[in-house]
Parts: C-alpha cells; sequence; structure tokens
C-alpha cells in the first residue's frame, strides 16, 4: 500500500544476518547498556553527539519518539544470546523518498567485526524493495574513518565534501563532513554483479 | 608502454597495519579481497600513511583509500 507521499507502509522492520537480528527497538529496550552508550565519548564522540546522561524513563521516551513510519530505530542484537549491540538510526522523506542512515556499534567488543558490513545491506535490501525508498544517504564526519571504510567496502558514492559544515561538541573546531550515496538502481546492480 | 607502477611501499604499509607477513598481498589487494582488513585496520592505515607523510591527510585522499594502488597513490601525493 503506497502512502501519499509515496512511502510505503509495511510491517516493523524484523531481519536477520549470519550472526545478527535487526529490529525496531521499543522503550522497554532502554537498558543500562544502551544508557552507557549515550554516556560514552567514546562511543557518541564519532558522531559529533554530545554525550548525555540519560535515565531509563528518559531513554525509554526518546527510543518511543521514533515512528516507525518515517523515522526508526533499529536495534542490532546477537542472535546467540540476544545480546543488544548496537542500533541504526535511519530518517525517511517520503516526498523525495530517501533516507538518511546513521550506525551506532556501541558495544567495543564488536568494533571492528564488520558488524555494519554484515547488516546494512539487509537495511539496504528492505528499504529500497520494501518501503520506497530511492536513495539512501549517509554523512560522516570526514575524520570518522571507520564509517568512511564501510562505505567504501559497500561501494557507496562519495557525492563531496562539506567544507566546516559541523562545530565539534568537544572542542569548538569546525569540522569537515562528507555525504556518501547509494541510490537504488546502483545497488541492484550491485546486487547483480555479486 | 609504460612499466607497472612499484606498489612495494604501499604493499609493505598495508601489511604493517594489518600485522600479516610480507608477501601476503598483491597489487590487487583491496578492502573487498583482504579478510583482516577491518575498520580499525583502516584507523591504524590512515594514521600510518599520515605518520610517513607527516601530516593530515585530507578528506579526500581518505575517501581514495581502498585499495594497495589507492595507498600508493595518496602516499605520493596523486590522491584526486
Amino acid at each position: 500500500m503506497m502512502r501519499s507521499g509515496g512511502l510505503q507502509r509495511t510491517r516493523p522492520v524484523w531481519l536477520t544476518t549470519p550472526r545478527f537480528l535487526l529490529r525496531n527497538l521499543a522503550p522497554g529496550d532502554a537498558n543500562d547498556r544502551y544508557l552507557s552508550w549515550a554516556a560514552d565519548s567514546e562511543v557518541m564522540g564519532p558522531l559529533n553527539v554530545p554525550v548525555v546522561r540519560m535515565t531509563r524513563q528518559q531513554l525509554a521516551g526518546y527510543i518511543g519518539s521514533f515512528d516507525g513510519e518515517t523515522r526508526f530505530l533499529i536495534g542490532i542484537f546477537l542472535h546467540d544470546d540476544n545480546r543488544h549491540i548496537g542500533f541504526y538510526m535511519i530518517e525517511t522523506d517520503p516526498i523525495h523518498c530517501i533516507a538518511n542512515f546513521n550506525v551506532v556499534i556501541g558495544d567495543k567488543e564488536f568494533w571492528g567485526k564488520k558488524v555494519v558490513l554484515e547488516t546494512r545491506p539487509a537495511l539496504l535490501d528492505h528499504f529500497f524493495e520494501h518501503r520506497g525508498i530511492d536513495k539512501i544517504f549517509g554523512q560522516p564526519l570526514a575524520r570518522n574513518i571507520p564509517a568512511i571504510f564501510n562505505y567504501k567496502a559497500e561501494g557507496w558514492q562519495l557525492e563531496g565534501v562539506f567544507k566546516s559544515h559541523r562545530k565539534s561538541m568537544t572542542d569548538g573546531r569546525r569540522l569537515d563532513q562528507m555525504q556518501f550515496g547509494m541510490s537504488k538502481d546502483e545497488w541492484r546492480a550491485r546486487g547483480r554483479q555479486a | 608502454m609504460n612499466a607497472a607502477p612499484d606498489l612495494s611501499t604501499a604493499r609493505e604499509v598495508l601489511a604493517g597495519v594489518l600485522d600479516l607477513p610480507s608477501g601476503t598481498l598483491s597489487d590487487n589487494s583491496s578492502i573487498g579481497n583482504v579478510e583482516e582488513w577491518d575498520s580499525l585496520a583502516h584507523v591504524r592505515l590512515v594514521v600510518e600513511i599520515e605518520r610517513r607523510l607527516k601530516r593530515e591527510l585530507s578528506p579526500i585522499e581518505i575517501a581514495d583509500i581502498a585499495s594497495v594502488a589507492d595507498i600508493d597513490r595518496v602516499l605520493a601525493g596523486d590522491a584526486a
């Protein structure tokens, strides 16, 4: 069924990869692990997001602010023990059929373990094929090297560098920001090559 | 006919940050075909290139690195 803006209304996100389950977060997912990520400058620093110490109730409210229709907070859970290790924040624009992807791997045990390379393709497939999205983009800071690695490894195109586009949340310096993009056609072409 | 570029330094740099024996990598090694090349190794690679060049890489140079050949171009200052 198509919404008036062009996006398709579908069931909640529920995707599996060899190691992980991806699903919409619910207020009940607010836990101490998630709270610790929000308060950890090593985790949030690369995103230039200020470190915040929230209560579980505040975090539950934040999670509940994502409607699962145009704004998504999608948890990454280990199959083995259902451990929550990170999340995607995805914001869609129904008019232009685009989506902005952000990802946080909060559990440092999984840094360098190719979690994004395993999980993001499932989300790209889902948003392109089942939610009416034509183009997906991400905007890492220019010094967010792990994020840039993941975009390069997945074949996203660097679309531009915004000079001094952000102000550092830690020291006020101006920071460059990149934009990587992937169109539905490019993604489908990569699938045919694989 | 141009001789093939000597990518031995680029291979050495990458093997070093990946903690692989020299000779493991080829001139065609890239993000897509070297299992040990992950996001944390990529951080070490950028740091090592910057250490050798004694300067911070530009965003375009950082975004250009996905293979041994790319590393060679950045080390030579020929990145886009």
